[in-house]
Order: C-alpha cells, then structure tokens, then sequence
C-alpha cells in the first residue's frame, strides 16, 4: 500500500503496460541512446537524398579511393561515390530487413506455435517435427540455403532471413501457451467457468505476449547481423545497392590500400545492431522482472 | 539461567542495514543477547522482523551485494567474530557454528548426491580422506534415520522432511558448538514437524550444542527453548527465560502474539488477531516501533528511544508500562 | 544410460532424414535447369537431352528423391560437383577439417574466456566492472565478425605484418579467423553467463554452502556454476551452430578452402550438387552436437538423467533453479 502511492506520487506506470516499457527505457541512458541512434538514422536515411552534398549513386572516378576529408567525411569508394552517402541512404536497407524479417518470423512462427500448442496431438507433433528439421540448420545456414534457392536481393533477402527465425519464434510461443495454460490462475479462471475461449484470450495470450515482445526486440539485432552477412558473402542484398553488408563485399577487393571504405559500414552496422540490443536488452529488463537481479 | 555476558555467545547491539531500490531497509536495530553453553534461545516474531537477517549476520553469510551496513560485536568463546578475517571466519562456519536453513526444498544444491554435501563440511574442517568423510556422512544419515544406502542419491529423490533430515545432517556433521535453526520446521508438514523437532532436541542433548531456535510457531519455542527473545522491527522486545514469558509475557506484542493462539480451554468464539501489519523496514515509526498497531499507544510511546526494562530476573521488556509497572 | 543415448540416437534418424528431404526439395525448386549449368550455353539440345537422361533429371521428384536418398545412405556420396565433375563428398571431406578446427577452436575459446568474465560480472553485479564489462560484451555481440575480421586483417596482417592475412598453411593462418569467430561467442556466453549465475547465485543451496565453510570459489565454481550451467551449455550448443554459419563467412574474408568457401563457390556456380552436400555437412554435424548437448545436460543435472531413466516420474520440476533468498525475517 506504501508502495503503490509511491508508484502514483512519481507516476510509475503499472509494470508489463507499454507505458512502463517506456519508461524503463527512458531511465536506461544506454538504451535511450539506443532509440536516438536508431531514430537518427531513420531519420537521415529519408532525408539523405535533400540534406546530403552528394548522391549516394554519383560516380566521380576523380575521387576515387579518397580517404576521409572535409569535403567527403569518410572518404569515396572505387567509384568515388561518397560513402557518408551511401551509408546514411543505405540505413534504410539494413534497418527493414532487420525489422521486416523478424515481423516474419515472429507473424508465422506465433501462428505455428500458438495452433500447435493449443491443439496439441498430432498437429502439434507435425508442426514440431517439420520445425526439429528447421531447427537441425544453424540459422545462417538456412537463411543461406534459402537464398540460394531465393535468388538475391532486398526482398528475397528478407524472405531467407524470416523463413530461417520462424522455428524459433514457434517453440518459444508454443512452450508459452503450454506453461501458461497449467499454471494455476488459468486453474482459477476454469474455476470460477471461464470459457476456453475467454481463457485463451484474458490469460493465455497475454501472459505469453511479454516474452514474445522481447523475443523479437532482440532477434531484430540478430537479423540485422545476418543480412549483412548474407549481404557480404554475395547473397542477400546486391551492389550497387547501398546495403553495408553489400558495401562491405565490394569494398573488401581494396582492403590492402583504402581500409577506410571498409571501416565505416561495417562501424554502421555495429552501431545499429549495438542500439537495437541495448534497447531488446531494456525492454527485457522491463517485461520479464525474473531476470533483475 | 544465563549470566549478564555469557562467555559462551555474546551478541551486543547488533545493527544490519540493507539497502534495496535506493531505500534503506533497516532490517536488525540492536539487538543483544546472550546464550550460555547447551542453551536453546528462542527468537520469536513475526516474518519480516529480521530473525534470519540475525542468524546470518553471526553467521557472516548476509547477502554482500544487498548488506549496507552493520556494527554490533557478537563474541563466540571469547572470540570476536564481527571482526575477524574472512578465511578465519569460514574455518569457523560449519564447524562451530552451523546453521539450518528455513526451505529443505531449495537448500540443497540439486546437482550434489547428498552425502557430497554432508562429506564436504566434514572434509573442510577434519584432516580425514574422502572415504572417511563420506562414511562420516552415512553415519550421520543414519543418525537422523536415514538409511545409509540412500547416501548416493540426488535431493530431489526425497520429501520434504527427508531433505530437512539432510539439512539437518549437514548442519551437525562437523559437532558445531552453536547450531542456529532458521524455522526448521515451517516448510513441513505438521505430522513431520513433530518428528523433525524431537530429533533437533534429542541430537542437541546428544552433543550438548547450543541452539538459536528462530520461529513464529509458539509452540515450537514452548517444546525447544530454555529463554525467548521476541522480536519486532529489528529489535528484541521483550526477553527472558520460557516461564518468564508464557506466564507473565508483558510487551503488548507478546501479549497480542499469545491472544492470537488458539486456545482450547477458552470458549472464545473468535481468535483476537492484533491488527495492522508489521512496520515497513524502510520508514520505521518514530519512538516504539509496536506504537500504531498498540492498543495502549500514549504519545509518549511515539517518539523518544524506548529504553529496556527488567521486569523480573533477566526477564526484560522494552516498554514503557514495563517501567510504570516496574514502579 | 546407455537407453537413453540409444533412444536419443534413434530420434536423430527422422531429423537427419527430414533435413536431406528439405534441402533436396529446396534444391529441386530452383529455377534454372541444371543440365545447362553441366554444359554450359553452348551446349546443342541433343546433347541436353543426353545428359538430362544419364543423370535422371527427367525423373519424377519422388524417384530423384529416392535415388538421392539411396546414394548418401549405400554410397555415403552426395553425387558429383555440376561444374568441375568431381565427387562432392571426397571434397567436403578433405575441406571439412579446416572448417571444423574454426568453428571448434572458436567455441573453446568462448568457452574459456566467457564462462569466467561471466561469473566475475555475476560476483560483482550492478558495481562498474560489471556495467563497463557486460556493455564491451554487447558491442562484441554487435560486431558482424566478418567486419571483425577484415579489421583484425588490416591490423595484423597489413600492417603490424604479424600473421598472414590469407590461406591456411599453418596454424598461424587459423589466429585471426578463430579470433574473429570466438569475439562474438565470448560476448555471448559472458551475458548468458552472467544473467544464469545471477539467477543461482542468490540461491539456499549456495548460502549453505557458505554457512558450511565453504571458500568462497569453491562456492562460486561448484556450488553456483553446476546450477547455472543447463542454460549455459544449451547456448553453446547453439552457438556452435552459429559458429559453423559463421564460419562459412569467415571462410570467405580469409581465403580458406573449407566446406563455407565451397558452399558459397557452389552457390554462385550453381553448382546444386556441391549446395546440397555442403548444406547437409553442416547441418549433421549440427545435429550430432546438438546430440552432444542434451547428452551433457544428462550429465550435468541428476535430475535431468532421472527423467531419462524413467525413474522419478513423479518430479516434473526439472529446472527447478531455486528462488531467490529472502533476505529478512
């Protein structure tokens, strides 16, 4: 009782809401930092065509090769395109496929897991089984084996990505729906004759909601490390795409004399990934408080 | 019964403060006793009036990363344990003074066959081998009537009051001068409870060990303890030999705990429970700690230090009608 | 015991099967008609037709499926490389070893150097060392190792001339790949550590081992880590499959001719045959790792070797972890 007017005094939201989410965040500086970056660079990537000096895309072979300078902070590629450029208008390609793979992921791999473990028996055993195989791929690998298949490319990129994270998606939300639905406030609802479906929706799904959300918070990072791998290897996104995996490949050719083309995607896509961990890592901390210490 | 200052164990003015989310959780304020050799001392309270925080702090194992502070001198054997090095201190632990913990469920470590654990004190504190130590082990398990064959098996291959037998075991492998025994019976069931009790008392008379006996459960206290210390807040409120405070317990909280039992010569209808909650640790009330939830509250109990009183003996109270009786 | 491996290695059949399955039908939707990547454009439709009849390519998918099936399991052959005619499984197997000894190597190395920076941040929870620790893990979960390992390439190699950058002529040529691999992994496994130490480390058990005079690293390392191992040594299991996945890319930055290189080769030839092998290397030898894992869990907690043994049925609580000591009262 102490507790919840000290809550009300400094408007604490209620634990588990978004809100507290947020504000979790919020007094986390690194992973407040984290949003910034990544809205920063949201941001930059759809203004980089109006804002930046130079085009992503321009060829100037009279600048090829130039290091870092006033006129062009990190210097230009083989072709003399300004790699600032490039990376702020690239962002927004490393950036989706993070996102939108794992929307897939989690999209199928929810839907998977959720019929399996409310149906149970062998359409549970079916869905588990095919997902085993899946899983038996280490997940890079798959997303390679897709690709190969897929072909590449921005779209097919995200495809590979998406199809290789949905067994996890689906065991975890399967093993949710099952602990949720023995435990014992889903006993006390059947009690007091909830209905099964009323129970599902009440009690089961959001129970199993916080570490779906964390889930995909931190599997975002992952996949974003996993596209410019892809990327990099020749799978994935293309050059001349702006892709920093993609600017990685090519700018590997020139790594004995112009280290510089290789250090800023690759510093990009660090920075990405860090700012998309630190913010999963906080919100994990905010949805799941078995982990505070 | 026991001196002023016992040369056996001497606690003097104990204080632990924790620190949580910023607040500070004044968990044990002065507390002192005194406990002579082959004594049971009963510390008896509510959950939360910081029983287990004593018995950890002389024990030296209070959680590091949440401890904020503590003073106070608690000698052992003349010994000053507060103060004294760390190797030092753990050479003691187990061997002069053990302890036996509230949950059997989670105080055995789950990847140890229970003879390991009990062979392991037993190790630590004799110059014996290994098959010495584990046969010490299967002798102690035998002592507290389990068979020795079971001393290969995992804890989660035994009940509930099985496990406490084991706890029980480990806590008295090495002939501990002082065994501390932190509610050892809550977590069982009422049948085994007995059980489990008789055994701690005949063991302790076998080996003349002293005994701190934390419970809430009089009854308990009642059947183990020579004096009683009840506890509030961090502090002793009311101590004195086992008569001294079932026949003429003084402290309103004593009394409140009392009129809270059920009783079967009464016909009382309804238990009389004493109202309000234990006082948060983190904003105790000013002057006495019992005061809001006091029936004979005065303002005079709700600032000031309350001094303690002798009522009789080494029968003590800190209240203030203790000393206007005492008049 | 012995059951349980059996039982467990009879499970791993299906998933192998269906694994070979997958990968097959995955390579049989390719676009593209493989003939014509054997002969190359010039090739007449005649001698298509040849070709697509003496390799089976005018099957049905069930019996190509069937054939191909038969060849791993009577030939332990994965078929013929598309490009260069020469049996894919003798490739694999003369390149397997580099790219297991990477992914290997990397895995002990984030074992060994994880596992105690780990603990250490867990001992000295929420104090600096430990926020500065876990944030340095973070980046190093954040770096692409590629990245990593071009940059570890620039340092080492272009310029401080140390250690070769490409290659794999000695055991020199394997430093900077296994570095590049493990940083990740040794970020990793510190976090996972950390978070599954924190988790025991305020657990009853451990407080009795300290109340039995227990030092307090034998506490912490055999008391408290046994305890927080489970989650642990799932992660390495897994992280051994990234290991593998990672290392087809580290293969590439380093020029080493181990079955990632191949894989990548073969993708871009269109080579199907080589995609297919290399694919199904990788993932058995997840697979039997993984195998490894739960073998090692049974190890690691009686009470998980209880279960397979079908004794204590009773017991359905197998991560039991232990709650949190209460502090007061």
């Amino acid at each position: 009782m102490a507790e919840t007017s000290v809550r009300k005094a400094k408007k604490i939201p209620r634990p588990g809401s978004a809100k507290y989410v947020w504000y979790k965040i919020c007094r986390n500086p690194l992973a407040l930092a984290g949003v910034i970056v990544i809205c920063l660079l949201v941001i930059l990537s759809i203004l980089s065509p109006y804002i930046m000096k130079y085009d992503y895309a321009k060829i100037d072979m009279r600048s090829a090769y130039q290091g870092p300078s006033a006129e062009h902070w990190f210097g230009c590629d083989e072709l003399g395109r300004d790699i600032l450029a490039r990376i702020l208008y690239g962002a927004r390609y490393t950036l989706s496929v993070g996102v939108l793979s794992v929307l897939i992921s989690a999209g199928v791999g929810v839907a998977l897991g959720a019929v399996a473990g409310y149906f149970g028996g062998a359409v549970d055993q079916v869905i588990m089984r095919f997902l085993d195989i899946m899983a038996a791929f280490p997940q890079l690998l798959l997303a390679i084996a897709v690709s190969a298949v897929l072909g590449t490319g921005f779209d097919k990129c995200i495809y590979a990505l998406g199809i290789s994270g949905i067994p996890r998606f689906a065991r975890m939300m399967r093993a949710n729906i099952l602990t949720v639905r023995n435990q014992e406030f889903v006993e006390a609802a059947m009690s007091i004759t909830c209905t099964k479906p009323r129970i599902i929706v009440r009690h089961v799904i959001p129970n199993a909601i916080a570490p779906l959300i964390v889930e995909i918070s931190m599997s975002i990072a992952a996949a974003g490390l996993a596209a410019s791998s892809l990327s990099f290897i020749g799978l994935g996104v293309t050059p001349p795409t702006p892709e920093w995996g993609a600017m990685l490949a090519s700018a590997r050719n020139y790594i004995r004399l112009y280290p510089h083309m290789i250090m800023f995607p690759g510093l990009f896509i660090m920075l990405s990934v860090l700012s998309f961990n630190l913010i999963g890592d906080a919100i994990r901390d905010a949805l799941d408080p078995k982990l505070k210490d | 019964m026991s001196e002023h200052r016992s040369d056996f164990l001497s606690v003097r003015d104990l204080v632990v403060h924790y620190h949580s989310e910023g607040k500070t959780v004044k968990a044990v304020n002065g507390v002192s006793f005194d406990l002579g050799k082959g004594e049971t001392i009963g510390l008896v309270g509510e959950t939360g009036a910081g029983k287990t925080t004593i018995a950890k702090a002389l024990m030296r194992i209070l959680p590091v990363h949440s401890v904020e502070h503590t003073e106070g001198s608690v000698t052992l054997e003349g010994k000053e344990l507060m103060s004294l090095p760390e190797h030092e201190m753990q050479q003691l632990r187990g061997r002069a003074l053990s302890m036996i913990f509230q949950d059997p469920m989670t105080a055995l470590n789950p990847v140890k066959t229970v003879a390991e654990q009990i062979a392991e004190a037993v190790r630590l504190h004799n110059n014996v081998s290994r098959s010495q130590a584990l046969d010490r082990a299967k002798e102690m398990l035998t002592m507290v009537g389990i068979s020795a064959d079971r001393a290969g098996e995992y804890p989660h291959q035994f009940s509930g009051g099985m496990k406490q037998r084991v706890v029980i075991a480990m806590a008295l492998a090495c002939d501990p001068q002082l065994l501390i025994a932190d509610e050892p019976t809550t977590a069982l069931d009422v049948t085994i409870q007995a059980q489990v009790l008789e055994m701690i008392n005949d063991l302790k008379e076998k080996l003349s060990t002293s005994m701190i006996m934390i419970t809430h459960d009089l009854g308990v206290v009642a059947e183990t303890c020579d004096t009683v210390a009840v506890t509030y807040a961090g502090q002793i409120i009311e101590y004195g030999t086992k008569e001294d405070i079932f026949d003429h317990p003084t402290h309103p909280y004593t009394v409140g705990l009392f009129n809270a039992l059920p009783n079967m010569n009464d016909n009382a209808a309804r238990l009389s429970p004493i109202d309000g909650l234990p006082p948060d640790p983190t904003n105790l009330p000013q002057g006495c700690a019992f005061s809001p939830r006091c029936p004979y509250a005065t303002d005079a109990c709700r600032k000031g230090v309350i001094e303690n009183y002798t009522v009789s003996g080494v029968h003590t109270c800190r209240c203030i009608r203790a000393a206007k009786e005492e008049v | 015991m012995i059951r349980y491996v059996l039982k467990r290695l009879l499970l791993m059949i299906p998933i192998l099967a269906g694994v070979a399955i997958l990968i097959f039908t995955l390579m049989y939707f390719v676009p593209g008609d493989p003939v014509e990547i054997i002969l190359g454009p010039a090739a007449t439709q005649a001698q298509v037709d040849t070709v697509r009849e003496e390799m089976g390519f005018n099957q049905p998918y069930l019996v190509r499926l069937g054939t191909f099936l038969k060849e791993i399991l009577v030939n332990h052959s994965f078929g013929n490389s598309y490009i260069y005619g020469t049996s894919v499984g003798a490739e694999l197997a003369s390149r397997f070893p580099k790219t297991l000894t990477i992914a290997a190597f990397s895995i002990i190395l984030s074992t060994i150097i994880g596992i105690p920076l780990g603990i250490n941040a867990a001992i000295h929870a929420n104090k600096a060392p430990d926020h500065i620790s876990m944030f340095v893990s973070m980046i190093g979960v954040s770096m692409p190792n590629f990245w990593l390992a071009l940059m570890l390439v620039v340092l080492f190699a272009l310029q401080l001339h140390w250690l070769p950058s490409s290659g794999d002529k000695g055991w020199n040529y394997y430093i900077l790949p296994v570095v590049a691999n493990a940083v990740g992994g040794i970020a990793g496994i510190a976090r996972l550590t950390r978070s599954s130490m924190l988790e025991v480390i305020h657990a009853d058990y451990v407080t009795t081992a300290r109340a039995k005079g227990v030092p307090e690293r034998v506490v912490i390392w055999q008391h408290a880590l046994p305890n927080a191992l489970i989650p642990i040594i799932t992660m390495l299991g897994g992280r051994f499959g990234g290991q593998l996945g990672g290392t087809v890319v580290i293969e590439q930055v380093f020029s080493i001719p181990g079955v990632g290189a191949y894989l990548i080769n073969a993708i871009n030839n269109r080579d199907y045959n080589a995609v297919q092998g290399s694919v199904l290397y990788i993932a058995f030898t997840f697979s039997v790792v993984m195998l490894l894992v739960d073998l090692v869990y049974a190890y690691v907690d009686p009470r998980i070797k209880a279960q397979y043994e079908g004794q204590s049925k009773k017991k359905r609580k197998v991560r039991s972890s232990g709650k949190a000591v209460s502090q007061n009262g």
